[in-house]
């Protein structure tokens, strides 16, 4: 294609030099400069590409940097910060329980920082560690979604025909099965862990994400640089890999980016359904649960653990909300 | 005309086997579960697990019972909970108008407020109004609604009651007015969130529109263009989460219910669960899943009968 | 401003719309269980928790739904509450758990024990005008005594009346079962041993009559699931039932002792979170909760009046005797793991519900020989002991020739919030005490029991509650043959005590066998190392009186004389 390309400059290039000058303006009054081919072809602006666009739209936004920021501050938290606590999360001292924050240890006489919980473990530990967990299962199941969507909407999106109308009626099937509802059902069916539940709610999960998919490399394969690159005989894997999915990446980066507080949520919700983490770990569904039992007597656990919980969400959802502005092309100037 | 009645009846093909799946899947996932309906702290001799057994019918091959299970639920028979003797069918046929009085006033309530705070930020977008609207959104989708529950149960019926001496809200029950605004509103917060957000979007969408600009330009009031042109066109899109919005509410009923010690069916799903209930899960599961599905199915048939853009001969992803 | 009028003015019929929406469906259907709650608030100034606003009645909370309350099939603590009240049997637990002859008005005794010859009272009536005569009795214990009946009580009558098990199986006939009617009110009940707890058997649900005519039309199948699905003879009838709500009990006129009565109507709430409980019981729509650990600090700050009963059970850890590779078949690892649990800390800093650390197998209520309570006569026979613990603990590694790594102990427990809580409470202790690292795995109660059934456990944290007022009822369970002897322990000397036990006429000497067996399964071999006997905690408003909370009456509201 570049050779092509080329040749075809070549020509050009001798058509039009050296200029025939001729008339009342003296031919002093220009200067020859010749014709720069790769000039010609160049775009006057550099070439911003639809990642980097999209990058430095979320850069200028006040709020995107924010809540970025306060997510990796999380997430830096979350693995580090149960390394360096001095309480283990399950670590009990039941002579020192419901204490309220700022309580000096007992026994070591360290700090506890959001105070202890009804079994005298570390309050800061566990909603660290929980953190840990809850986000794992978030990102975990969010990542799972969106690979088994991807792959299984690109697949049908791409080849269409029988291939699309038997993938689609099966997913039709499987997305009409209510989410939660299946997700309690597995829970209750399997044993606790967090294996289960990132098994259990990445299950059906996954179908949106694929009806998505699907949707846009439906509308992208009819594009031409997809015909042309399969004119050339680039494989459908190639195909799928180079040309289609870096151009859904948008849509998946928004869905991942508002799955992952969904995802918090279910767990909190199945905890107070007694479904979810295994003891002594903690989650923050599970926290929030045992907190809320007591928030009459000791509402700092509450007022800890929910806000955990919300600005967590908070920050997912508004960086969601952002990253899908900065990515919709009918707000691209 | 034709083509709508292919639609929906290809439609209607799929919810039902969608059904049967679901069916088959939770009669299936019940037999994985450990022990049996009558496991209980006590061993029960062999020869009454026998007459147990025999009387349930559980003695027969699982091929057998998930046939007879199947067909029994077509007829609206989802068998017999173990602990209570009960028939599934006439627990669903007390607990669900409770739930479905609930889920409804729910539904109203995000619908209305939700809209009314989605027009608003938009209308009066960049100022406190959109701020003040998006912020309550924002709580509504972040704040679990058991805390939520919790909360309001605390104050405003508790705490309320005994600063003002007045019961303007009941702390439990499904009685009257006093006890039903609390539930209605803790289970509606997070789809009124998701509403209102919505709606925000489809304005502000709307309002940059031609038509609207030509409106102003030929004089009506900003009153006749939001309420007349930019309002109807903005419902659209919310009218499409009216399905996943119904399964919110009926999901978060489970939670709500158990705060308010409203007999509904969310409660009995809840219970069943937690004491492994093997007949009364399977039945409200099917059940659940059965009006879900259909609950999908009219959304979906409405917002196609009412949006002409959509074309009816296959569903527009 | 013209947009606060529009958003004052929409939330106004937002409100209005959500609540009218669906009306005029429920208005009226509940009116019975409407509670004034307008008028409470006022009072609550004057009185901490004077209780709920109506005349003549108690609210008190029952949890969860009583879930079967045909007496035939019944077998749960909750439904037993309701039957209490709407039915009599031939005896009736007093205030102290002692059996008091009720529709038996004279009973005379064999001499080998084993008949029980009882003249009724005549003016006991069901609710259908039918008078109560011994055929009730005989129409009961034998569909009981019957594989269509599928009750799973069943074995509680069927193991003791003569000839139960024979006609359980089908090879004798109905008639042959030892309960007689020798006419309309004289009843001749046959054991196949010596009982020395009959009296408290004819108190029990499985034991009460039931009007054969009722139960025939109503149909077994629906018999006790709704108010007007059953036919009661007791000093309370069910007025009103709504399903997983409440249920309203209200006093008999008819019956031939309405003195006993305590208040005029009891509603039995069914609140399944103890928050909202809690909340309930503060704001005055409830008299009577029962309280968790968690809130003994509040009702303590709040002045809430509370009381506490030890409930009979007994909670304790199963050793798996089969894992010999874990060193559990040895007695003094089991012994040392058991006593290395700080009993006392357990029942003050964790449960804080009234229970008390075990001292033995049998719990302080049950009755003993000759009036006394069997507990006091017997004896202390387990207790805490760290030192002690960590010496039986070493000198069974030795034994074993194990170390202490090689164990790799994991514990079973139910997965509710306080099985695992008091789990993890263990696992604590057994690190601190015998350094050692417990894996914890909670299962929902029916894997749980599963797991215990297939033997697949280490140790398990479980509980026992009597089925009736004797020590044997917890002393059999662990012969070599019982199917609650998950553990599989077995001890020829320990089986033959309880063989001997319950064919033993003379009570005292039975209470000797039965102390001797406890000693041997919970102390010489530690097959089972009790923790504590639960115990309940509950709060209770200004206006409940005549209220017996026991052991083997969660609520009885006929006690009042």
């Amino acid at each position: 294609m570049m050779a092509k390309k080329k040749k075809l400059q070549a020509t050009q290039a001798t058509k039009y030099t050296p200029y025939d000058v001729s008339g009342k303006i003296g031919g002093d009054a220009f200067e020859v400069i010749g014709s720069d081919a790769s000039s010609m072809e160049a775009i006057a602006r550099p070439s911003i590409s639809f990642m980097k666009d999209a990058w430095n739209r979320i850069r200028k936004s006040k709020v995107a940097i924010v809540c970025m920021t306060i997510l990796a501050l999380i997430i830096l938290g979350a693995i580090f910060l149960p390394m360096i606590c001095p309480f283990g999360y399950e670590q009990q001292n039941v002579a020192f329980q419901n204490k309220p924050i700022m309580s000096p240890d007992s026994v070591t006489g360290q700090m506890h920082i959001f105070g202890t919980d009804n079994l005298g473990r570390d309050v800061f530990a566990r909603v660290w560690y929980g953190a840990r967990i809850s986000l794992t299962i978030a990102v975990a199941v969010a990542l799972i979604d969106c690979f088994v969507g991807v792959l299984y909407g690109g697949i049908s999106g791409y080849f269409g025909g029988a291939v699309d109308t038997i993938m689609m009626r099966i997913l039709e099937i499987i997305s009409g099965i209510p989410y939660l509802i299946i997700v309690i059902l597995l829970m209750t069916v399997m044993e606790r862990g967090m294996g289960t539940i990132i098994v259990a709610y990445s299950l059906t999960g996954w179908t949106g994400m694929a009806r998505l998919v699907r949707g846009q490399v439906v509308s992208l394969k009819e594009q031409e640089f997809v015909i042309a690159a399969k004119s050339m005989g680039a494989s459908p894997a190639r195909i799928i890999g180079k040309h289609l999915v870096p151009n859904v990446l948008s849509v998946i980066i928004v869905n991942i980016t508002l799955d992952i507080p969904n995802v918090i949520f279910t767990e909190a919700f199945l905890s107070m359904l007694g479904l979810g983490i295994a003891p002594p770990q903690s989650s923050w569904g599970m926290m929030a649960n045992n907190a809320i039992q007591v928030f009459q007597m000791y509402p700092t656990q509450l007022i800890v653990v929910a806000l955990f919980i919300c600005v967590t969400m908070l920050s997912f959802n508004l960086l969601g909300d952002q990253l899908r502005d900065a990515f919709d092309p009918k707000l691209r100037r | 005309m034709a083509n709508q009645l292919r639609y929906i009846l290809k439609r209607i093909i799929y919810s039902f086997i969608t059904i049967l799946v679901l069916t088959s899947v939770t009669f299936l996932l019940m037999q994985l579960l450990p022990g049996d309906p009558f496991t209980g702290g006590k061993d029960i001799p062999d020869t009454v697990m026998e007459a147990l057994k025999a009387k349930y019918g559980l003695d027969k091959p699982v091929l057998q019972q998930l046939i007879m299970y199947i067909g029994n639920a077509l007829q609206g028979d989802f068998g017999i909970s173990i602990p209570d003797g009960r028939a599934v069918t006439d627990i669903i046929k007390d607990a669900f108008p409770v739930s479905f009085d609930l889920g409804v006033r729910a539904l109203l309530f995000a619908f209305i407020m939700g809209i009314l705070l989605g027009i608003v930020a938009a209308v009066k977008r960049g100022t406190a109004w959109d701020s003040g609207a998006m912020f309550l959104a924002l709580v509504g989708v972040s704040v679990p609604s058991f805390i939520m529950g919790a909360l309001l149960q605390y104050f405003l019926a508790l705490k309320l009651g005994q600063a003002t001496g007045v019961q303007v809200f009941s702390i439990v029950g499904w009685t009257d007015w006093h006890s039903k605004i609390l539930p209605a509103f803790a289970l509606a917060f997070g789809s009124m969130a998701t509403v209102s957000r919505l709606m925000r979007t489809s304005m502000l969408d709307v309002l940059s529109q031609d038509y609207i600009k030509t409106a102003k330009a030929k004089g009506l009031s900003q009153r006749q263009i939001i309420w007349r042109h930019a309002v109807r066109n903005a419902i659209m899109p919310v009218i499409t989460v009216m399905g996943p919005l119904v399964a919110a509410v009926l999901t978060g009923a489970f939670v709500v219910e158990n705060i308010f010690a409203i007999p509904g069916l969310g409660r009995y799903f809840v219970t069943s669960v937690q004491t492994r209930n093997y007949t009364l899960i399977a039945g409200t599961t099917v059940f659940y899943g059965t009006f879900l599905i259909l609950a999908n199915l009219v959304v979906d048939i409405i917002y196609g009968l009412i949006d002409p853009r959509i074309k009816l001969t296959g569903r527009k992803e | 401003m013209k947009m606060k009028k529009i958003l004052a003015m929409a939330l106004a019929s937002a409100m209005v719309l959500s609540l009218g929406a669906c009306g005029s469906s429920d208005s009226g259907s509940t009116s019975g269980s409407d509670s004034s709650a307008a008028s409470d608030g006022t009072e609550a100034a004057s009185s901490a928790f004077p209780g709920t606003a109506e005349d003549d009645t108690y609210v008190v909370d029952l949890r969860a739904e009583p879930p079967e309350l045909n007496s035939i099939l019944t077998t749960d603590i909750a439904s037993g509450d309701i039957l209490r009240e709407v039915m009599v049997g031939l005896y009736k637990l007093d205030e102290n758990d002692t059996p008091q002859p009720d529709l038996a008005e004279t009973t005379e005794v064999s001499d080998d024990g084993r008949t029980y010859t009882m003249t009724l009272r005549q003016d006991a009536k069901w609710t259908n005008g039918e008078p109560v005569t011994a055929h009730d009795f005989v129409f009961s214990y034998q569909t009981i005594c019957s594989k269509e009946a599928a009750s799973s009580y069943a074995f509680i009558v069927y193991d003791n009346l003569l000839n139960g098990n024979e006609v359980y199986e089908g090879t004798m006939d109905p008639s042959e079962l030892g309960v007689k009617a020798l006419d309309d009110y004289t009843l001749e009940v046959t054991f196949e041993n010596p009982i020395p707890y009959a009296e408290h058997l004819f108190s029990f649900a499985s034991y009460y009559p039931v009007n054969q005519k009722a139960y025939e039309e109503i149909g077994a199948d629906v018999y006790g699931d709704d108010a007007d699905k059953i036919v009661t003879n007791g000093a309370y009838t069910i007025s009103e039932w709504t399903h997983n709500d409440h249920i309203t009990l209200t006093k008999n006129e008819d019956f031939y002792d309405p003195d006993r009565c305590a208040v005029g109507t009891i509603r039995y709430t069914m609140m399944n979170d103890a928050n909202t409980r809690m909340n309930a019981f503060q704001g005055g729509q409830v008299d009577c909760i029962n309280l968790n650990a968690d809130q003994m600090d509040q009702a303590e700050q709040l002045g809430i009046k509370t009381e506490s009963y030890v409930d009979n059970g007994n909670w304790y850890i199963q050793f798996n005797t089969q894992k010999t590779d874990k060193g559990l078949d040895n007695a003094n690892i089991r012994r040392g793991l058991g006593m290395a649990i700080n009993t006392q800390s357990l029942c003050d800093d964790i449960l804080r519900n009234g229970s008390v650390p075990a001292t033995g197998l049998v719990p302080t209520t049950i009755a003993g020989a000759n009036g006394e309570k069997y507990r006091d006569a017997v004896g202390d026979v387990v207790s805490y002991n760290a030192e002690e613990a960590k010496k039986y603990f070493e000198q069974g590694l030795q034994e074993t020739g194990l170390s202490a790594e090689d164990l790799k102990l994991s514990i079973l427990c139910d997965d509710q919030t306080s099985g695992q809580r008091d789990a993890e409470f263990f696992q604590a202790q057994w690190k601190e005490v015998l350094g050692i690292d417990v894996e914890i795995t909670p299962q929902p109660f029916k894997s749980r029991l599963d797991s215990m059934k297939h033997g697949d456990f280490d140790m398990v944290y479980a509980g026992w509650s009597p089925d009736y007022n004797d020590p044997m009822t917890f002393l059999d369970m662990f012969t070599t043959t019982n199917g609650n002897n998950y553990g599989k322990y077995s001890n020829a000397e320990y089986d033959s005590l309880v063989a001997s036990a319950l064919v033993e006429g003379d009570v005292a000497a039975r209470q000797d066998m039965l102390a001797q067996a406890e000693k041997i399964v919970t102390n010489d071999d530690a097959a089972i190392f009790p923790l504590y006997f639960s115990g309940v905690t509950y709060a209770v408003s200004d206006k409940v009186q005549n209220m017996t909370r026991t052991g083997f009456q969660e609520f009885d509201f006929t006690d009042a004389k």
